[in-house]
C-alpha cells in the first residue's frame, strides 16, 4: 500500500511559475507577436561584434582586452565573435571550420577588412563605426552605455537538445516609429581550435574560443517587429530553431537578441539567455 | 454505451447465468428493483412552465443483481425519453448504464465494469449516484478490496468516469487503507476506547489540451497528473465520538476554479455525544479549492472524483427545503451544532409518551482571500480561520409529541437566512422565517389522516428581472389520508399571498401492494433547487400528470 501511495504520489505533476507567477507558456504561431510582459530591467546593454580568426596574430589580444571589459561592464557588455570566410579564418590541420554564413554576410555587408575589427551595437562611437579592439575598447563601450535607452529587451530559452525555443520580450521606453528587426544567434563558449598568437610563429592548439557565433535562428538582418512603435507598447514573440551542426556542443551554448533598426541597422537593446 | 463491445460484454456476462440456472436448478438469485416517473407536461404562463414537444417525459430504470455465493452480477437498464424537467438533457437515451462482475471472499472483493467507492467522508473520492438529482459517477474499471489481517482494508481502484451516456477522459487511479487499531490487538478489542485510522490517494491523468491564458498567445501549462490526499481518524470512548479527515490536493487548474493553479484543501472535524434520550453532535468544515473532477474543463454536475459532504440539516417540509444550500467545493467553512433530547414520559412536558425536541443550527461562511491573479495564477491566498461573506444559516426547533395512540403532533420553527451567492447570482439576503404544524389522525386501524400546514415569511420580493419565484410569503396546507392498507390520497396547495407571485395545487392518489408502489399526481410544481446533501440541481416549474411506479423483487 505505501509503494501505491507512493508511486501515485511521484505520479502527480508540479509545474512551476514563471518570474511573475504565471502558469503559462506560449502558444502562438513562432514567429507572431503578440501583446507581452513589462520587462524590469531597463538598463543600457552594448552588443560587441568583434570579427576575428584563427590565423589573425592580433586576435588574441583583441579576445584578452574584451575579456577584460566584460569584467568592468558585466552584463552590459555582449561580445559575439564572428568569422567570417577571409584567409585570417581558415583552419589549421583538422580542426573545424568556425567562419558562418551570417558572418560572412555581415562581414561583406560592413566591409571588414582587417583582423580584429570590433563594432559596437553597428553605431558609430567617436565618429568611426569600426575599430580594433586590441587597442581598446572602453571608449566605444562608454559612448554606446551613455546613449539615451530606446527600449527594453529580454529573451528566454528552453533547450532540449539541439531544438531551441526562444522567448524574446520587447518594451518600447521611447517613441520609434522606424520599423524593427529582432536578430537571435545561437554562440557557443570554450570551442578548442589552433589559434595563431602574437608572435606570429606559435600555434595554441588548445585555444578556447569565447561567444562564438555558430547560427543564425532568425534572418542574418533579423524578423520584422510587429509593433506601434509608440513608447509603453510591450511586445513578444517565440522562436524555434534546430540546430544540425554535428560540431556543436549544444550544452555550452546559449542564445543572443539584438533589435536593431530595419533601415540602419543600429542595435537598440540586446540581451543573452542561457 | 450502445457499441457492439458493450452487447458481447453483457452476453459474456448472461451466459453463466443462463448455464447455471439451466445445469442446476439452483444457480443463485436474482434480484432488482424497477423505477419509472413519467410526466404529461402542460405550458403555464403563470408559473413559467413550459410544455415539452414530446409531451410526455419519462425517466425509468431498471437494477438487475445476481448472487450465487460470492459472485455477483448486476447491470442496470435506463431510458430517458426525454429524461424529466429538470434532469440534464444529455441523459436523453436509453441503455445499459452500469454493468459489473464481482467476486469476494473472506479476503478479497474485486469488481469488475462499473462500480461505486468511498473514501473516508468523500473529500477525495466518493463515485456515487442520486438519481433524484440526476447525478451518476460511476467509475467504469477495476477495483478491490483487500483485508489481509483482522481489522485492516485496502482499497485500490482505476478506472474512468460516467458522463451521461459516454465516458470523461480522465484516468482515476486511488487507494486508500483503514485500520481498526482495536481489532488489531486482541487486547484492545474490548476496550471502550476505539480507535481507527485511514488514509487514502487519488490520482488523476488527463491529457493535455491548450487552454488560451488571458494574455493573448499563451496558454497554460497543465500538470497532466493531478494527486489528492487525506488522512482521517476516528476515535470512540463510550457515548463520545470525534473524527476529524484533512484532504490536500496539488495544482489542479480547472474550470470550476477558473483555471488557478492554488492547491486545495479541506477539514472536516465531527465531535458527538449520545446517550439514551438525548445526543448532541458538532460539525465543522473548512473548504478551499477542492472541487475534483477527472475532466478539467467540466463544469455540470457530473465527474466530480470527490464529494464535500453538507453540513446543514436536509429538511423535509416544503418550506424549509425552500432555499437548500449547494455546497460550495471551491471555498466554504461551516459550522453545525445539533440536539436531540427526548422529555421522558410521565413528567409535566413529556406527558403519557414523552416530546422529542430537535434543535439544529448551521452557519456557513465564504473564505476570506487576497487575490493574486486570475487563470493562469495561484489565484488568491487566504487566511485559515477568517470566516468570508455569509453564505448560509439555518436554524430549526422541532417539537413531536404524541398525543395518544391515535394523535401524533409536530411542530418546527426554521429561520434560514440565505445568499443567493451560493446559486452563482447577486442579490440581497433573503431572512425566512417557517412555521410548520404537521398533525397524524389514526382514525382506525389502516386508516390515517394526516395534516400538514406550513407558513412563511420572507423579506425577499418577487422582481421581474430575477424572477426567482421563490420570493414573497407563503402559506401552504396538505390533507393525506391513507385507507385500505393500501391506498392514499392527498391534496396540498402552495399559496404566495404577499410580495411574490404563484398558487401551486396538487392532488395525488396512490397505491401500495407489498414492494411495489403506483402514483398518480396532477398539479403545479413551483421551479426551484432541491439539493440532497449539498449536491443540487435546479427544478423548474412544472404543470402537467405525473405517473410514477416502483417496484422490487
Amino acid at each position: 500500500m505505501f509503494v501505491a501511495v507512493a508511486l501515485l504520489y511521484a505520479s502527480c505533476d508540479k509545474v512551476e511559475a514563471d518570474a511573475n507567477g504565471y502558469y503559462i507558456y506560449y502558444s502562438g504561431a513562432i514567429g507572431d507577436w503578440v501583446d507581452g510582459p513589462a520587462i524590469a530591467d531597463h538598463s543600457p546593454h552594448v552588443l560587441l561584434e568583434k570579427y576575428t580568426g584563427v590565423r589573425c596574430l592580433n586576435c588574441p589580444d583583441g579576445d584578452a582586452v574584451i575579456h577584460a571589459a566584460m569584467n568592468t561592464y558585466g552584463s552590459a557588455l555582449i561580445p559575439i565573435s564572428i568569422h567570417d570566410s577571409s584567409s585570417f579564418t581558415r583552419p589549421y590541420g583538422s580542426d573545424q571550420r568556425l567562419s558562418t554564413p551570417v558572418g560572412n554576410t555581415w562581414s561583406r555587408y560592413f566591409g571588414i577588412s582587417s583582423y580584429p575589427t570590433a563594432i559596437c551595437n553597428r553605431t558609430e562611437m567617436g565618429g568611426t563605426l569600426q575599430f580594433n579592439p586590441a587597442a581598446g575598447v572602453s571608449a566605444a563601450v562608454e559612448a554606446a552605455l551613455s546613449q539615451p535607452v530606446m527600449m527594453a529587451l529580454a529573451a528566454s530559452m528552453e533547450r532540449d537538445g539541439n531544438h531551441y525555443a526562444v522567448t524574446v520580450s520587447l518594451e518600447y521606453l521611447q517613441d520609434y516609429p522606424n520599423p524593427l528587426t529582432v536578430t537571435l544567434l545561437l554562440l557557443e563558449d570554450s570551442v578548442r581550435a589552433t589559434q595563431l598568437q602574437p608572435d606570429g610563429r606559435t600555434k595554441d592548439t588548445a585555444y578556447l574560443h569565447s561567444h562564438l557565433l555558430r547560427e543564425a535562428i532568425t534572418n542574418p538582418w533579423g524578423a520584422d517587429v510587429d509593433a506601434d512603435g509608440h513608447k509603453g507598447t510591450k511586445r513578444q514573440a517565440r522562436f524555434t530553431h534546430t540546430s544540425t551542426n554535428p560540431l556543436v556542443n549544444h550544452s555550452h551554448c546559449y542564445i543572443v537578441a539584438f533589435v536593431s533598426d530595419k533601415n540602419t541597422r543600429q542595435i537598440l537593446a540586446a540581451t543573452e539567455c542561457r | 454505451m450502445k457499441n457492439i463491445g458493450k452487447t458481447l460484454f453483457l452476453a459474456l456476462l448472461l451466459l453463466p447465468w443462463s448455464a447455471a440456472v439451466m445445469a442446476q436448478g439452483t444457480g443463485g438469485q436474482v434480484t432488482g428493483n424497477v423505477q419509472f416517473d413519467g410526466q404529461f407536461t402542460r405550458a403555464d404562463s403563470v408559473i413559467g412552465a413550459t410544455q415539452a414537444p414530446e409531451r410526455w417525459l419519462m425517466n425509468a430504470r431498471a437494477d438487475i443483481l445476481y448472487t450465487n455465493g460470492g459472485f455477483n452480477a448486476g447491470l442496470r437498464f435506463e431510458s430517458y425519453l426525454p429524461p424529466l424537467p429538470g434532469f440534464n438533457t444529455q441523459y436523453k437515451g436509453y441503455g445499459i448504464a452500469n454493468y459489473f462482475v464481482k467476486y469476494a471472499n473472506d479476503l478479497l472483493d474485486v469488481t469488475a465494469g462499473t462500480f461505486y467507492e468511498q473514501f473516508g467522508n468523500g473529500l477525495i473520492l466518493r463515485a456515487y449516484e442520486d438519481r433524484y438529482i440526476g447525478i451518476d459517477n460511476a467509475l467504469l474499471g477495476l477495483s478491490f478490496r483487500l483485508r489481509p489481517y483482522r481489522g485492516i482494508q485496502l482499497k485500490g481502484l482505476g478506472g474512468v468516469q460516467r458522463n451521461y451516456w459516454s465516458y470523461g477522459g480522465g484516468l482515476v487511479r486511488g487507494v486508500d487503507a483503514e485500520v481498526d487499531v482495536n481489532s488489531l490487538f486482541k487486547s484492545l478489542d474490548e476496550k471502550p476506547l476505539r480507535l481507527s485510522l485511514g488514509a487514502g490517494f487519488v490520482s488523476r491523468y488527463e491529457e493535455a489540451e491548450n487552454i488560451a491564458a488571458a494574455t493573448p498567445g499563451y496558454s497554460l501549462l497543465l500538470p497532466l497528473n493531478v494527486g489528492a490526499g487525506s488522512l482521517r481518524a476516528d476515535v470512540r470512548y463510550k457515548g463520545w465520538l470525534l473524527a476529524a479527515e484533512y484532504a490536500r490536493k496539488g495544482q489542479d487548474p480547472n474550470a470550476m476554479n477558473g483555471y488557478i493553479y492554488r492547491k486545495g484543501e479541506a477539514l472536516l472535524l465531527n465531535a458527538a455525544y449520545s446517550q439514551k434520550g438525548f445526543s448532541t453532535s458538532v460539525q465543522a468544515k473548512r473548504v478551499d479549492n477542492m472541487a475534483f473532477k477527472s475532466v478539467r474543463s467540466s463544469t455540470g454536475e457530473m465527474l466530480y472524483i470527490n464529494y464535500i459532504p453538507a453540513i446543514t440539516k436536509q429538511h423535509t417540509y416544503a418550506f424549509l427545503c425552500m432555499y437548500p444550500y449547494a455546497t460550495q467545493a471551491t471555498g466554504e467553512m461551516g459550522l453545525q451544532a445539533d440536539v436531540m433530547y427526548k422529555i421522558k414520559k410521565e413528567t409535566l412536558l413529556g406527558g403519557k409518551y414523552g416530546t422529542d425536541i430537535h434543535f439544529n443550527c448551521s452557519m456557513i461562511t465564504g473564505l476570506v482571500t487576497s487575490p493574486i491573479g486570475g487563470a493562469g495564477t495561484d489565484g488568491y491566498t487566504s487566511q485559515f480561520f477568517a470566516t468570508g461573506e455569509h453564505y448560509y444559516t439555518d436554524l430549526s426547533l422541532e417539537v413531536a409529541k404524541k398525543l395518544s395512540s391515535r394523535h401524533k403532533a409536530v411542530c418546527t420553527y426554521g429561520y434560514v437566512v440565505f445568499n443567493p451567492t451560493i446559486e452563482g447570482h447577486a442579490g440581497p439576503q433573503h431572512h425566512n422565517h417557517v412555521l410548520v404544524a404537521d398533525y397524524t389522525w389514526r382514525v382506525a386501524t389502516g386508516k390515517t389522516l394526516r395534516f400538514e400546514g406550513e407558513w412563511m415569511g420572507s423579506d425577499s420580493h418577487y422582481d421581474v428581472e430575477v424572477d426567482d419565484k421563490r420570493a414573497g410569503d407563503w402559506l401552504m396546507a396538505l390533507a393525506e389520508y391513507s385507507f385500505g392498507g393500501h391506498y392514499f390520497v392527498s391534496l396540498s396547495d402552495q399559496y404566495c399571498y404577499r410580495d411574490g407571485v404563484g398558487n401551486y395545487y396538487t392532488a395525488a392518489f396512490g397505491y401500495t401492494h407489498d414492494a411495489t408502489r403506483i402514483q398518480l399526481s396532477y398539479g403545479k410544481q413551483r421551479e426551484g433547487i432541491l439539493c440532497i446533501g449539498g449536491v443540487c440541481r435546479a427544478v423548474p416549474a412544472t404543470n402537467g400528470l405525473t405517473l410514477g411506479i416502483t417496484t422490487s423483487f
